[in-house]
């Protein structure tokens, strides 16, 4: 199976490869268990992309879940020259705007990931954690767009460029701008730490 | 600017936010979704040749006359075009056709009958004046419970096409009718078809050139056999039999008619009649006339019945209501 891996090896979320052609081919045929696997593909990089980009648990989850069912509607108007996480994402993007249009007052989720220390620790971790996602929140969508897909899909430039259909130099600029923001309102965790 | 110690303990920071997980039955929930729904990929809109080049104006125009003509034909005598030896033209075009779910595939047990004509969707539906009005004719509780019907009307763009008046229009034309009941014109265009398929399996068997995923894309949305049929009923309709014994006039009002090129360009139309189930029961005069009654459109818009509609176990009720009420 020819791997085409996008994304570095740390941190990896996705394996997007060769086969996403072919589980389309399956569900355009009408293959449902082609679909089904790419939600087991996919399903976690893109609620990871909608719960930073919306901050709510159960907003995430219903935004993720209906783009995949849009996804899949829209399949036949999928151009196979693209990257199948490219497009998906646009779906998925509309739907956490207008999960914030429909729903704008999301209270900003508390990650509760396990963590090792103190009980003292765990706390401060997860206000640290808190703090972040409520930063990353706060950032116009055209930055907070570019921090997403870096750090939590780890697209290359021009992967993002792609996705968010810009040059990869206008997505350096936007990363670079985007974390001078987070980092200025962060300032005060940094020194915490 | 932002110096280097900074930018690095903001990647910390990002890293120790990390990835979260769906939560449990993320994929069944999404898949279930799908099921019951019966969402099915929209065909209609732009029909890939597996480059993922959209169908152009021009030739989505070629399908929607086709798709007229054709219509006409199954609504006055049904599908398929009967005629002596179409068996295997018809083979070859169900061949073009998307696998649909057959009635085998969903078990339904008497306990979810049960629970079914017990919930508030089947009492809201029949609670509906509409509603039950509708379901009283027999025509049309016998067509519901055909499942593909079904899936049919929850496409809200397919009903919308099939209850549309301009709709009507064309398949209450008695010219059209009278056109499209001839024997040789039918016979013609039988033939015609049946000339016009085996040149297209002809050419897919040659296409062992072609990728995989190009002949996939074709036999999805189904154009193979729109151009078969096109190229069939222009042969037919210049046949010189054909217009000896037709009123060609008619055929050709048919594709120059604004009202009908409304209704047949429509893509919500094009998915309705793509369904052997729903373009049989186009072809029944009393489903017909139900359908033109004025609180038909509100009865099958109605919330009430599109949530009946939805759920496996109606069609199973309307048979099984009879008995519980006796």
């Amino acid at each position: 199976m020819g791997t085409v891996t996008n994304f570095s090896t740390s941190g990896v979320y996705v394996d997007q490869d060769a086969d996403d052609l072919a589980l389309v081919a399956r569900c355009r045929a009408g293959d449902l268990g082609g679909f089904e696997a790419l939600v087991q593909r996919y399903q976690r990089v893109l609620f990871t992309v909608s719960l930073r980009i919306l901050g709510d648990y159960d907003a995430a989850n219903d935004a993720a879940q209906n783009a995949f069912i849009k996804a899949y509607q829209k399949l036949e108007s999928f151009d196979t020259s693209r990257r199948f996480f490219s497009w998906i994402y646009r779906i998925l993007v509309n739907e956490c705007l207008n999960a914030r249009r429909d729903n704008p007052r999301h209270e900003p989720l508390a990650p509760d990931y396990p963590a090792a220390g103190t009980p003292a620790d765990l706390l401060e971790s997860a206000e640290r954690r808190r703090a972040v996602q409520a930063a990353i929140l706060a950032l116009p969508l055209d930055y907070r767009e570019v921090i997403v897909l870096r750090h939590f899909t780890e697209l290359s430039y021009e992967e993002i460029g792609e996705t968010l259909h810009v040059p990869a130099k206008t997505v350096k600029s936007r990363l670079h701008t985007a974390r001078t923001r987070l980092a200025a309102v962060l300032q005060g965790l940094e020194g915490a730490r | 600017m932002i110096d280097h110690e900074s930018d690095r303990q903001l990647s910390q920071m990002l890293d120790e936010l990390g990835p979260a997980d769906p939560p449990a039955g993320f994929t069944r929930n999404v898949m279930a979704r799908i099921r019951s729904s019966h969402i099915t990929i929209h065909r209609s809109h732009s029909l890939s040749n597996g480059k993922g080049t959209a169908m152009t104006r021009k030739a989505m125009w070629g399908l929607a006359a086709a798709a007229a003509i054709l219509l006409a034909i199954f609504v006055v005598r049904g599908f398929p075009p009967a005629g002596q030896g179409t068996e295997s033209t018809i083979g070859a075009a169900q061949r073009y056709q998307a696998p649909q779910i057959a009635d085998s595939d969903v078990v339904l047990g008497d306990a979810a009958v049960q629970e079914f004509i017990q919930s508030d969707t089947f009492e809201r539906a029949i609670a509906d004046p509409d509603v039950r009005s509708l379901l009283a004719d027999a025509r049309v509780a016998s067509a519901l419970q055909d499942r593909e019907i079904r899936r049919s009307l929850l496409d809200a763009d397919a009903r919308a096409a099939l209850l549309s008046a301009d709709l009507r229009k064309v398949y209450d034309s008695p010219e059209l009718r009278r056109a499209l009941d001839s024997a040789d014109l039918r016979r013609v265009f039988d033939a015609e078809l049946k000339k016009a398929m085996a040149a297209l399996e002809a050419a897919d068997a040659r296409g062992g050139v072609a990728t995989a995923a190009a002949r996939a894309g074709t036999r999805n949305t189904q154009a193979m056999w729109f151009k078969a049929s096109e190229a069939a009923l222009r042969r037919a309709v210049a046949n010189d039999a054909v217009k000896r014994a037709v009123d060609g006039a008619a055929l050709r009002r048919l594709v120059e008619d604004s009202a009908a090129h409304a209704a047949l360009a429509d893509p919500g139309l094009r998915r309705a009649i793509e369904n052997a189930a729903v373009r049989k029961a186009l072809a029944d005069d009393g489903l017909r006339a139900q359908m033109a009654r004025p609180n038909m459109a509100a009865a099958m818009n109605s919330r009430a019945f599109l949530d009946a509609v939805g759920h496996e176990a109606f069609g199973a009720a309307l048979i099984s209501r009879p008995r519980q009420n006796r």
